[in-house]
């Protein structure tokens, strides 16, 4: 199976699945490890992650990976779409520390 | 290079790929050196200059009774054919000549003859190094243009080192010169005479003097040549927004403050010190644009701090400098001077005639004023504001005594011509007399903000933006009628018949009357893009259908107070609707 059409499946504390392209979620360094085939986790063997937030929290920094893959390619400067536009001040702390754990 | 030469089997440098080039097509050089300077034509050309030579130093290269000019047109020559090449180095070469050369008229001769007589030898170069076989490596650059010798610092005393303009080895003594067109390279004496320097002059460093000042300039500029790559770390971006609503202290703020910035925003200032911001005037001397949000306890003092280190200040915004008397607003005003474009104060009740009248005396080069919420503003306010024509930003809302129809007439028929955004809310006293003088005296205006002007009526906006349609005026792109009790279906009809087409931003908060069927013509704005329509209460989740429907471009629709709308209310992607009654129950 190749790698591009690889899905892994991520799951919020509060019960939220989300269907991730494989290389969307390996944008974050956490989930590349978890999900590194070679390591023989959990995770990996059931391309499946639990991670502990919330489903909100979680949609966020999904939305953010799909956007730093998008980009991964371009110059800094020529990257029009500003994502701190999309993140509610409200969730900003959360979010800060999912980033962190995530590695995003 | 000659075929006679090579014919006669003498040893030969390589040639440019010009003279080959020339060779091969049998142009040659008319006349040619055998050692250089040793032909007849150089020698008249240096009997010619010798009476008028410049420099009393002493002559180095004697031999052949050749005098130094003359073997300075040789050296020169070397650089000739290649240069030709590339062009613009030798030609720079020539003109910074001359204007060292306006000094003195007699140089100005030498100089004419020299180029001269570089032009009839400039296919000689070749012939130069053939001096001796054994230099070839010095032949290879003499052939190359002058620019080939790698740049580098000055050696010491005593060593030797290529001449950036003819390659050859000198020795460095404590007299040698930097080649004026190209940094880094030195010259040997033969080439300072060729380029019009006395090799033997003080060594005053003329290009180093020259230097000083752009470095100066420059040191400070910080220029960063990393290119980055991908997107910011969501990390990142969150601190951002959290650091954005964040209170500043005097120690916090310091870490937005650097040499080289030239912008500074800050939103939430209220615990900056006046020292505070005196460090920040002096931390961050570069600033052209300032805008501080609640800054509450800006002094005068301050202020007055502000003017004697900003000294590239142009943009001035801030919101709530209540503290900030009379002397700090006048010392400001009176540093910057003619420097300042934009002066953006919202809530000062110290302000007052005779601040303004400095504000319009000194600086006269304003583009945008904002004078919002400022206690002592009234209609001899505005009288003076008449002469700053260049205003294309006005703001005079919530006057401290509301203006007058008369007063705002008066100001806008003077400096209306250049306006392209106007702001007169919350001045209560104003009526639909100031609207035709605003269709008549502001052709170029975009944006216009009339909110809370409850003597309004609704005719008189109707015939405010059929005025405008019948002068053909373009379209607005924000209009703010907030609060027009009176306005109704007649006075949206015209303002959608004028400006449907560009408006982006239009709030039309508490038109109670205006009707639904008017409403839904929203839905033709093509750009719209914020829409508030709060407490119209005709309003129902068809308009907002409408709307949703129509503007392609919409992304917020504010509904407070809208009270018929129901839980059904329709969804988009991408636009937010805000204040749906059903929804915060």
């Amino acid at each position: 199976m190749s790698q591009e059409e690889d899905f892994v499946l991520l799951e919020s504390s509060d019960g939220y699945t989300f269907v991730v392209s494989r290389k969307v979620a390996e944008a974050s360094g956490t989930l590349k490890s978890m999900l590194d085939e070679e390591a023989n986790f959990e995770e990996a063997k059931n391309k499946t992650c639990r991670i502990q937030q919330r489903g909100v929290i979680l949609l966020k920094v999904i939305e953010y990976l799909a956007y730093k893959v998008q980009y991964a390619e371009f110059n800094a400067e020529d990257i029009k779409e500003d994502f701190s536009d999309r993140i509610d001040p409200y969730i900003a702390l959360e979010l800060l520390t999912a980033a962190d754990f995530l590695e995003a | 290079m000659s075929r006679n030469r090579r014919a006669a089997g003498a040893v030969r440098g390589p040639a440019s790929a010009l003279t080959s080039f020339l060779a091969g097509l049998g142009v040659e050089p008319s006349t040619r050196l055998t050692t250089w300077g040793n032909t007849s034509d150089l020698n008249a050309d240096g009997a010619g200059d010798q009476p008028s030579l410049a420099h009393d130093g002493p002559v180095i290269d004697a031999q052949d009774g050749l005098d130094p000019a003359g073997a300075v047109t040789a050296h020169n020559v070397i650089a000739g054919p290649t240069d030709a090449g590339d062009g613009t180095a030798q030609l720079e070469d020539e003109t910074r000549k001359r204007k060292r050369d306006d000094d003195t008229d007699e140089e100005a001769v030498n100089k004419r003859n020299r180029a001269a007589s570089i032009n009839s030898d400039d296919l000689d170069a070749d012939n130069i190094p053939e001096a001796g076989p054994s230099k070839t490596v010095s032949n290879t650059k003499s052939a190359t243009p002058a620019a080939n010798v790698a740049p580098g610092p000055l050696k010491a005393v005593g060593e030797f080192m290529e001449c950036g303009q003819c390659a050859k080895r000198f020795t460095v003594t404590a007299y040698t010169k930097e080649h004026p067109s190209q940094p880094s390279t030195f010259l040997c004496v033969n080439c300072c005479y060729a380029l019009g320097i006395d090799p033997f002059a003080k060594v005053k460093k003329p290009p180093m003097r020259k230097k000083m000042p752009v470095q100066k300039e420059d040191r400070a500029k910080v220029v960063h040549y990393e290119q980055k790559k991908g997107v910011l770390a969501l990390g990142d971006l969150c601190i951002q927004i959290i650091s954005k609503s964040r209170r500043l202290t005097p120690e916090t703020a310091q870490l937005f403050y650097s040499a080289d910035r030239d912008s500074l925003s800050m939103y939430d200032c209220t615990r900056l010190t006046p020292d505070a911001f005196i460090a920040m005037s002096k931390l961050c001397p570069k600033l052209t644009t300032l805008h501080l949000h609640l800054c509450g306890q800006l002094s005068a003092d301050a202020m007055t701090a502000w003017g004697k280190s900003l000294k590239q200040l142009k943009r001035v915004e801030l919101f709530a400098p209540f503290l900030v008397r009379k002397e700090g607003w006048v010392n400001l005003l009176k540093a910057i001077g003619k420097r300042l474009e934009s002066f953006l104060i919202t809530q000062s009740p110290r302000i007052d005639l005779e601040t303004i009248k400095i504000l319009v005396k000194s600086c006269p080069n304003l583009v945008e004023l904002r004078l919002a919420e400022v206690g002592q503003l009234n209609d001899d306010c505005l009288a003076v504001l008449q002469s700053l024509k260049k205003l294309r930003y006005l703001d005079l809302s919530a006057a401290g005594t509301p203006l007058t129809d008369e007063a705002v007439i008066a100001l806008v028929s003077a400096i209306g011509d250049g306006l392209e955004e106007l702001v007169l809310a919350d001045n209560s006293e104003l009526t639909d007399a100031i609207l035709p003088v605003i269709a008549e005296h502001c052709p170029r205006l975009r944006r216009l903000s009339l909110r809370n002007l409850v003597e309004l009526s609704s005719d008189g906006v109707a015939e405010f933006f059929s005025m405008l349609k019948a002068k053909n005026r373009s379209g607005y792109e924000h209009i703010d009628l907030e609060k027009g009790h009176d306005l109704q279906d007649a006075a949206l009809d015209a303002l959608l018949a004028h400006s449907g087409n560009t408006v982006e931003k239009l709030n039309l908060l508490g038109w109670r009357e205006v009707s639904n069927e008017s409403l839904s013509k929203i839905a033709h704005c093509k750009h719209l893009k914020e829409l508030d329509i709060g407490w119209c209460r005709q309003v129902t989740d068809f308009t907002v259908k409408d709307v949703l429907e129509g503007c392609n471009e919409i992304q917020t629709v504010r509904v407070w107070g809208c009270n018929q709308l129901t839980d059904n209310i329709p969804r988009k992607k991408g636009v937010q609707v805000i204040g749906v009654e059903s929804h915060s129950i």
